[in-house]
């Protein structure tokens, strides 16, 4: 198993944020959690990360990273904003972790030009953040991500500010890049229609606690989910 | 956490730990403990304070010249935006109304005396245009009874401020757009003023007047040079107490200390713990 | 009509400079003359360089506190804003600043002369950086609190997870965002010492001349031309400042 979550448990205030949560994750997987505003799943990608310190084990590839700094652990946590550093040209902000690993600058020019094409930005290398669009940011957000080649990939709601189109391309190029440098994510999203696109594993959590579903009749037998009640939705039009 | 735990340390050594001691200092002297004089504890310093006529009129003098500045300047900016706020936003403009931060207090207090003074540049013109004929003539406009040179060079010096706050807020809270949503809805210019501008800039700028009052309250330059020997705004009387190298006058300069840092505290610790504290988390 | 109100207002703002000025080259400007009489000469500004280094001295040791306070202040402010910012007890350490911030700076002064005189720090000019520094620190951390919002904090976890040492997010991710806002509260500090003259005096005790020491003496003194020289040197610096601000910073941030 190359992400095993056992047994998270996190509270704020008296109050439990994270019951308990379990998961396991293939490698090259995304594993989609749906869910409401409050449930604790951004908690829970915080703690994966090395954000928030919580109780419980985190695995990967057989190795405890729980009590490694977040700098240590290889896992890159992507906010609903694209937070692009706004000293940095775009060309810098991908470039940003390949210059913290001490890569050699020829090599750095090469995969960050290289991965400016995948994202389709190769014509704007050196614009600043305040001259992009909003979906050009979440791109760089990406690119800089990607091209540290993490074993995990963290997303919080990435696409929740975007316009519809946006966010279809987004999701589409996410499938892509995810799919070519095979990568592990975790996928946070509170839109049914986006954790069914873009989950291989599918989770659905509420109040602290996550539940995982074998396979997408589970996922849609969970009244919870939605997903019933927009099956029978579309099929009443 | 150590890191955390010698930040808490060092801000509590050079933030709270001076004002602390300083109080807790000002206070036994003024109860007796401690002092050149001391003879025990005692409330005769603090009867002797309440009994001085010139402090009660510190106190009121200090008030009004406080609040009256505060409403002129919160008025005068409050207008000039309302009527040229899309000239203010003008670069030129803008900067220009930058220029005030550049004077200090003392400046700022010397310009007003050769300015308003009855031999002062108004004075000079006023004789020019054959307003009056000597210099004696003219009306007492600084160390006068009513304290108006100082309240005119507070103001000067506090509605630029303003108004460049208010500026901020104005688009900040995005009025031009809220404006049309207005106007659209049926509301007429006057309307728009009072009903959608107006309540939204004095929200957002009342923390910063009460803290203007609190400051305005405290002025020490301006009424030093343009008040008056009696009345005296509170910073001077204060001032004057400690100045006067009489011990016996030592205890009741310090009464009067401990009673400022009160005025402070329930007026920081009151209304700030919400207001302050949400508009510094804004 | 709103050309004639701008100009009246400016005309306010700018005319103190340029009233300063003149007073300071006036070598003589009898009442009731509207503007002086004979020549405009330096003679003032040349008698002070002859009368000893006084303004000289006091410029220079205006700058020094202003500038090492401006320095210390900023710094001190910024690293402990960035900690207390996202401390449990954060909404007590904004309203302990908060004390000081409004606090006179005269009577402030009065409350330090105690431990000063303790510790001999009255009458020397340690004794007054480490008065205004005492005063303009908290003003210091209240700035930041504001700038250490919930963006840049998020900036610096999402470095972190992308393989930042917590060196590397301050030099590589805080420093440069910040440096604007750096630079605007190091002006605003800078100024608060520049400008102070109550709290100087009682620490001081008239023996560390910072210009408005200066000022104050000549004004006493009656000496009207020179204090304008003095009143000068004490404004223009700052107008300065504010045209690099405005220039620099403030279209930047």
């Amino acid at each position: 198993m190359f992400l095993a979550v056992k047994n998270m448990f996190k509270s704020y205030q008296g109050e439990s944020v994270l019951c308990g949560v379990s998961l396991e994750l293939e490698v090259n997987q995304t594993l989609a959690i749906l869910g409401k505003s409050g449930c604790g799943k951004t908690t829970l990608l915080k703690a994966i990360a090395g954000l928030t310190p919580a109780a419980g084990q985190i695995y990967v590839q057989g190795q405890d990273i729980n009590l490694l700094k977040p700098q240590q652990r290889s896992a890159v946590y992507l906010y609903q904003e694209p937070l692009l550093f706004p000293h940095y040209s775009v060309f810098e902000n991908i470039a940003f972790g390949l210059r913290l690993r001490k890569l050699a600058p020829p090599e750095i020019d090469r995969r960050t030009a290289q991965m400016l094409e995948d994202l389709e930005l190769a014509e704007h290398p050196h614009k600043m953040p305040h001259e992009l669009s909003g979906g050009q940011k979440q791109r760089v957000a990406f690119g800089r991500a990607l091209i540290v080649q993490p074993m995990l990939l963290l997303l919080d709601e990435p696409f929740a500010s975007l316009d519809p189109e946006t966010r279809s391309n987004m999701q589409a190029l996410f499938k892509r890049l995810t799919a070519e440098h095979g990568i592990t994510s975790l996928f946070v999203t509170h839109d049914l229609k986006e954790a069914l696109k873009m989950g291989d594993r599918l989770g659905y959590m509420e109040r602290g606690k996550l539940d995982l579903f074998p396979d997408y009749a589970a996922f849609a037998a969970d009244v919870r989910t939605g997903m019933s009640a927009e099956i029978e939705f579309w099929k009443k039009l | 956490m150590l890191k955390r735990n010698l930040t808490v340390l060092f801000f509590l050594s050079f933030a709270v730990a001076p004002l602390a001691s300083g109080f807790v200092y000002a206070g036994l002297y003024s109860f007796g403990v401690i002092g050149a004089l001391s003879t025990g504890f005692t409330f005769n310093h603090w009867a002797a304070l309440f009994e001085d006529q010139g402090f009660w009129s510190a106190l009121a003098l200090s008030m009004g010249v406080a609040l009256f500045t505060l409403l002129l300047s919160l008025g005068l900016s409050l207008t000039l935006l309302l009527s040229l706020q899309r000239e203010l936003e003008q670069r030129v403009n803008y900067f220009l109304l930058h220029l005030p931060l550049a004077l200090s207090s003392l400046v700022a207090a010397f310009l007003s005396f050769q300015w308003l003074g009855n031999t002062g540049m108004l004075a000079r013109w006023a004789i020019h245009l054959g307003l009056f004929e000597k210099s004696q003539d003219f009306p007492e406009l600084i160390n006068d009874a009513h304290y108006f040179g100082v309240i005119f060079t507070l103001t000067l010096l506090t509605f630029p401020i303003f108004t460049l706050l208010l500026l901020r807020f104005y688009q900040a809270e995005n009025l031009s757009s809220l404006s049309q949503v207005a106007a659209t809805l049926g509301a007429s210019s006057k309307d728009i003023i009072f009903r959608v501008q107006l309540p939204a800039l004095l929200r957002r700028i009342t923390p910063t007047a009460l803290l203007y009052f609190v400051f305005l309250f405290g002025a020490y330059e301006v009424p030093l040079l343009l008040g008056r020997q009696s009345p005296m705004m509170w910073s001077v009387y204060v001032s004057q107490k400690f100045k006067k190298f009489n011990l016996s006058d030592l205890p009741i300069a310090y009464s009067s200390t401990v009673l400022y840092t009160l005025f402070i505290l329930l007026l920081v610790g009151w209304f700030w713990n919400k207001a302050a504290v949400s508009k510094a988390e804004q | 009509m709103k050309k004639v109100i701008l100009a009246v207002l400016f005309a306010l703002f700018i005319l103190p400079f340029g009233y300063l000025v003149l007073l300071s080259v006036a070598s003589s400007w009898r009442f009731p003359e509207v503007f002086p009489s004979q020549n405009l000469s330096l003679i003032h500004w040349a008698s002070l360089s002859r009368t000893g280094v006084d303004w000289l001295s006091s410029l220079a040791t205006s700058a020094l506190v202003a500038g090492v306070v401006g320095c210390l202040s900023t710094t001190a402010g910024f690293l402990s804003s960035h900690v207390l910012s996202i401390h449990s007890s954060r909404k007590l350490w904004i309203t302990l600043a908060y004390f000081p911030y409004a606090f006179s700076p005269v009577i402030y002064a009065y409350c330090l002369s105690f431990m000063f005189n303790v510790l001999d720090l009255t009458g020397t000019l340690g004794g007054v950086l480490i008065a205004q520094f005492i005063l303009t620190y908290p003003f210091a951390v209240l700035f930041f609190f504001n700038h250490f919002d919930q963006q840049l904090r998020e900036m610096e976890a999402l470095a972190r997870t992308l393989g930042s040492s917590t060196t590397v997010v301050f030099w590589k991710i805080l420093l440069p965002i910040s440096k604007h806002t750096l630079l605007i509260c190091f002006f605003q500090v800078f100024l608060i010492s520049w400008f102070d003259y109550g709290l100087t005096s009682v620490i001081g005790l008239g023996q560390v001349k910072t210009l408005s020491i200066m000022v104050y003496q000549y004004i006493g003194e009656a000496n009207i031309h020179v204090a304008a020289i003095a009143a000068c040197l004490l404004s223009f610096p700052p107008l300065v400042l504010l045209w690099f601000n405005h220039q620099f910073v403030f279209k930047k941030v």
